[in-house]
């Protein structure tokens, strides 16, 4: 079917002669008058029937003209040519609408982003929409703890959902050594593959190396773009350093890019050893990372945990009453409150932009009462009611667009000092940027309140009263005056 | 005039279709030779007639041509595509299966055969 394809898209673009179809038609009722005059009839009689059976050329034209793909393109363009020409002669008023839109759509597109990157973005991290956190769930509830490193390795081991699956605890580290005062940071215990699982490279020296996990390995840290720039003025040397990470000897070997936080905000890492404490299935501490491997759902690796999970609550008593909990960073870190006050703000905003809307439509609707001569002109012309409906929302459309478009770079505005104000206190992985699906909402916001807003008003002033405004635009009765038409107000005295 | 149904729109086109490919014809001839082969019974006026050979142009299942007609006019022709030649076969396949169907319904199996 690609030459139907290719046909149509030749058409689509070259359109035929408008005098093709009068040449043919033409040609066609020369043809019936020959015919008759052949059968017997003088010439002006069978150019009479001919003609009566021929009918209206414009319709049959109109109708070949219809035919062609496409063809409802040039006609939607001349609507928006004609409400770009509307809002421009009311300039004003045109404005105001404008103004309020964009208030409306401006406030719920930077509300929508900020809602997107606190509850549904991804963590921007390579695979980050994959990226998932697994810790205990204490079965009688909905509480969670973390993992035991025992639960751990079993889970990890028997797993088949996760493409990786690692585990790091968390605690203040005091980086010490000699010649720079003591400092603390935010300290990550790891296994070693945390950072190929989000496919991390230090951009000095290296991450960790498997071996670095043994217990008999030479004991070493990884530091963060920022500790790296604070507290080592960026220097070079300072792979190979000997520090002290809680008093404990460690060697830096590596620096990790800038905004490097993974999991949640870590300047230093180490990695985790199995020490005799750690080896106990009671000692919760651990909390979980996983990537999903492609294909596989959240849903799927819960129903896979949670056998393991029973299995283990079956073997030891430490589990019994403990299943699972997967839930991405959003759900495990933004949950419950934050979630509720994110959600109801959306809400909020919302009905700002029904008020608005609201508003709009009735400044439309008492716009629409001074346009009922130009509806009904057109419909004593021809137009049909879904014509002119069209016509006034493609009309309401281009003032939401218009005003949305505005209203996105108040959003934009308001999202980047949103941005610049939390800075400080958000996670590092929420980033308080637009995306597609941003956009998305945006763009169906501004067709949707178009349609919210104009619905009402098209259906109101595309249905006149034919005769009595018709009759009225020849009369002119007073009422006509209130419109500010010109020839409504200079013949009103005539009443 | 317009085509109501899209029953009656399909079967037009099939019309036309089977007429042009026994040959090229212009428009009048189209009409003439449906009316004559169905013994007046069917009589398409311009007003369908013309919609449909655009639409089945626009679809390329037929090609136009200038030509000049039987007395010297200049007339514009249509002829049968490939695929237009495909579309008829397919359409008259279904157009076989729906008869004898619809036949087989109305207990007159005998009489639309024959």
């Amino acid at each position: 079917m690609m030459t139907e394809f290719l046909t149509r898209l030749r058409f689509f673009f070259f359109r035929k002669r408008r005098n093709e179809v009068d040449d043919e038609l033409q040609f066609h009722l020369e043809q019936s008058i020959a015919a008759r005059i052949a059968a017997g009839l003088s010439a002006a009689e069978a150019r009479r029937q001919a003609l009566i059976e021929f009918g209206g050329v414009e319709a049959a034209r109109e109708q070949c003209e219809e035919q062609r793909p496409g063809w409802w393109i040039g006609s939607v363009v001349q609507d928006v040519r004609y409400g770009l020409r509307g809002i421009l002669a009311h300039r004003w008023f045109s404005a105001a609408i404008i103004i309020t839109l964009a208030l409306g759509i401006g406030l719920n597109t930077m509300v929508f982003t900020l809602v997107n990157a606190v509850l549904f973005k991804p963590v921007p991290v390579p695979g980050g929409e994959r990226l998932v956190s697994i810790e205990s769930r204490v079965a009688a509830g909905d509480r969670t703890l973390p993992l035991s490193w025992p639960d751990f390795q079993d889970y990890r081991a028997q797993q088949k959902s996760f493409e990786s699956f690692e585990a790091t605890t968390d605690q203040p580290g005091i980086l010490s050594e000699s010649g720079i005062a003591p400092q603390q940071y935010h300290l990550e215990h790891a296994t070693t593959g945390i950072f190929s699982m989000v496919q991390a490279k230090a951009v000095l020296g290296r991450g960790f190396l498997p071996a670095d996990g043994t217990p008999s390995a030479a004991p070493v840290v990884v530091i963060s773009y920022n500790v790296w720039q604070e507290r080592y003025g960026g220097q070079a040397g300072v792979i190979g350093r000997q520090v002290h990470v809680n008093e404990q000897p460690a060697m830096i070997v590596g620096v990790m890019p800038k905004g490097f936080k993974f999991p949640t905000g870590a300047d230093l890492w180490e990695p985790l050893l199995a020490t005799p404490q750690l080896a106990k299935r009671d000692n919760r501490s651990l909390r979980g990372y996983g990537i999903l491997k492609p294909g596989a759902t959240m849903r799927q690796a819960n129903v896979e945990l949670s056998g393991i999970a029973a299995r283990l609550a079956k073997e030891f008593p430490a589990d019994k009453d403990f299943g699972v909990s997967i839930l991405t960073f959003q759900q495990r870190f933004n949950g419950g409150q934050i979630r509720m006050v994110f959600l109801l703000m959306l809400a909020a905003v919302g009905f700002v932009l029904l008020i608005a809307c609201a508003d709009v439509a009735n400044m439309m609707l008492s716009r629409s009462l001074g346009r009922q001569r130009e509806m009904s002109i057109r419909t004593a012309l021809g137009a049909s009611r879904w014509r002119l409906v069209r016509q006034l929302l493609i009309e309401s459309v281009l003032l939401s667009t218009m005003g949305g478009i505005l209203g996105l770079g108040l959003a934009a505005g308001g999202v980047h000092w949103f941005d610049l104000s939390t800075r400080a206190i958000r996670p590092y992985w929420i980033l308080f940027t637009m995306n597609f699906p941003v956009f998305g909402y945006f763009a169906a916001l501004c067709v949707l309140s178009g349609l919210v807003f104009g619905v009402a008003p098209a259906l109101r002033s595309s249905r006149p009263d034919l005769m009595g405004v018709l009759k009225e635009g020849a009369h002119s009765i007073s009422r006509q005056a209130a419109d500010g038409s010109p020839a409504g107000s200079s013949s009103h005295s005539s009443r | 005039m317009p085509t109501s149904t899209d029953l009656l729109q399909g079967t037009l086109d099939l019309l036309i279709l089977q007429t042009l490919s026994l040959e090229p014809m212009h428009g009048w001839g189209v009409a003439q030779r449906i009316q004559q082969v169905s013994k007046d019974a069917l009589q398409v006026g311009q007003g369908s007639l013309y919609p449909a050979l655009y639409r089945l142009e626009y679809k390329g299942w037929i090609k136009s041509e200038w030509g000049s007609s039987e007395n010297n006019r200049r007339a514009k022709f249509y002829r049968l595509t490939a695929s237009g030649r495909k579309q008829l076969q397919s359409e008259l396949e279904t157009w076989d299966r729906l008869s004898a169907a619809i036949g087989l319904v109305l207990g007159r199996a005998t009489e639309v055969s024959r």
